[in-house]
């Protein structure tokens, strides 16, 4: 579905992916974790179309990807991407209007514990329910791929759980959703596959059901001793 | 292309507020102290009213649109099915009508604050040169300005 080969991309002098090379297929969530800096957020804007200027091949389903590529794409960015002068109603026209797959109905399924009100205004939201909102928007689209770059972090245990099982709720056999974080052991059980990322460069890769069956330990474990031992492997 | 160009005018709705009442405040300040800016020889008066709101809006969208790519906002923007150039071009399309409705609120003060002095004196002729000048520099700067401006900004940008 999603073939990504030799991607490097550089900041100035500096290094932030270094011949990445992955495959995504449908109806799988992969993970992709890694430290702080380790290049999860460029991956992500780059499939996303929202950075250039790299060097490498991307194609979705058998084609180059581009800018009309981001019809197929729901991107849930690690920050808040939402205008903080519009209100929740406005945010949701804004979806129903540039998106094209948006699903009014997904969305009031999804986000019917918020109690959300039209009228609010995004900067009024507190942080919790202003994350469980992106996500809601973001996986309200019919998109064939949902990049998720760190949907749990700086939120509670109760809107975490609630984040879960809306990803879980959007699985089908026709998408594939990706996920950036370094929540491991919040995420784990949500996985199908993974991959580490360490200074731009792809150290890991494998299936969450081999790791725990083949090699007897959990997601959070492996993460640890593949992070210490810098040699590329895969399962 | 339409919803962008709705979008960028909704956006812009503060800021072309505030020009058009900077110019509507000209135009009262010009009644109380009853200043004649069609004199030619109060020239720094006549100059700042007609160049200086198309510069304004000229430097507000390029800043605008600078600030707006540093922002996190740039990634709902810019994860919108739309190239780069429709970027670019929905908010030049923008920018002709910000232009358009400056230039017709400016020409109705001028006329104005003109039509007696005009009625008196009967040297209509002493406007058009500055008017044309006007039209044709302020107009095709601010107008290419915009272009070229905002569309390096989101070049660059993405580059980054």
């Amino acid at each position: 579905m999603l073939e990504v080969t030799n991607l490097t991309k550089k900041y100035s002098r500096e290094l932030a992916l270094d011949n990445v090379s992955l495959s995504f297929q449908k109806g799988v969530i992969t993970g992709i974790l890694g430290p702080n800096g380790s290049g999860k957020t460029t991956f992500m804007r780059i499939i996303s179309r929202t950075l250039k200027g790299y060097v490498g091949d991307i194609k979705l389903f058998d084609k180059q990807i581009t800018d009309k590529s981001k019809e197929f794409i729901s991107f849930l960015p690690e920050n808040n991407h939402l205008y903080d002068w519009m209100s929740i109603g406005k945010v949701v026209k804004f979806y129903v209007d540039f998106f094209s797959d948006f699903d009014i109905d997904d969305f009031k399924k999804l986000s019917m514990s918020l109690g959300l009100n039209d009228k609010t205004l995004i900067r009024a939201l507190p942080k919790g329910v202003l994350q469980q909102f992106r996500v809601c928007l973001v996986l309200s689209r019919k998109a064939s791929i949902y990049l998720l770059d760190e949907p749990l972090s700086n939120i509670d245990v109760l809107a975490r759980e609630k984040i879960i099982e809306m990803i879980r709720m959007t699985t089908k056999e026709e998408n594939c959703i990706i996920i950036t974080s370094h929540l491991i052991s919040e995420i784990e059980l949500l996985l199908d596959n993974v991959c580490f990322l360490k200074e731009g460069k792809l150290i890991f890769r494998g299936s969450c059901d081999a790791i725990r069956d083949e090699d007897s330990t959990s997601i959070l474990n492996k993460y640890k001793e593949v992070m210490t031992n810098e040699e590329i492997s895969q399962i | 292309m339409k919803k962008l160009v709705k979008f960028e005018i909704q956006r812009s709705l503060k800021w072309m507020a505030i020009v058009i009442l900077a110019m509507l405040l000209y135009y009262a300040l010009d009644l109380m102290f009853n200043i004649d800016i069609s004199r030619l020889d109060l020239g720094l008066s006549f100059l700042a009213f007609m160049f200086v709101p198309p510069f304004t809006i000229l430097i507000i969208n390029v800043s605008n649109t600078q600030s707006d790519l540093m922002k996190d906002t740039k990634n709902l923007y810019l994860s919108t099915p739309y190239k780069i150039d429709d970027y670019a071009i929905s908010k030049m399309i923008v920018v002709i009508i910000q232009y358009l409705i400056i230039a017709i609120i400016q020409y109705s003060i001028l006329i104005l604050i003109l039509s007696e002095y005009l009625v008196e004196i009967n040297e209509s002729h002493q406007i058009i040169l500055p008017i044309y000048i006007w039209a044709v520099s302020v107009v095709s700067v601010g107008v290419l300005g915009n272009m070229i401006g905002v569309r390096v900004l989101f070049k660059s940008y993405l580059k980054k």
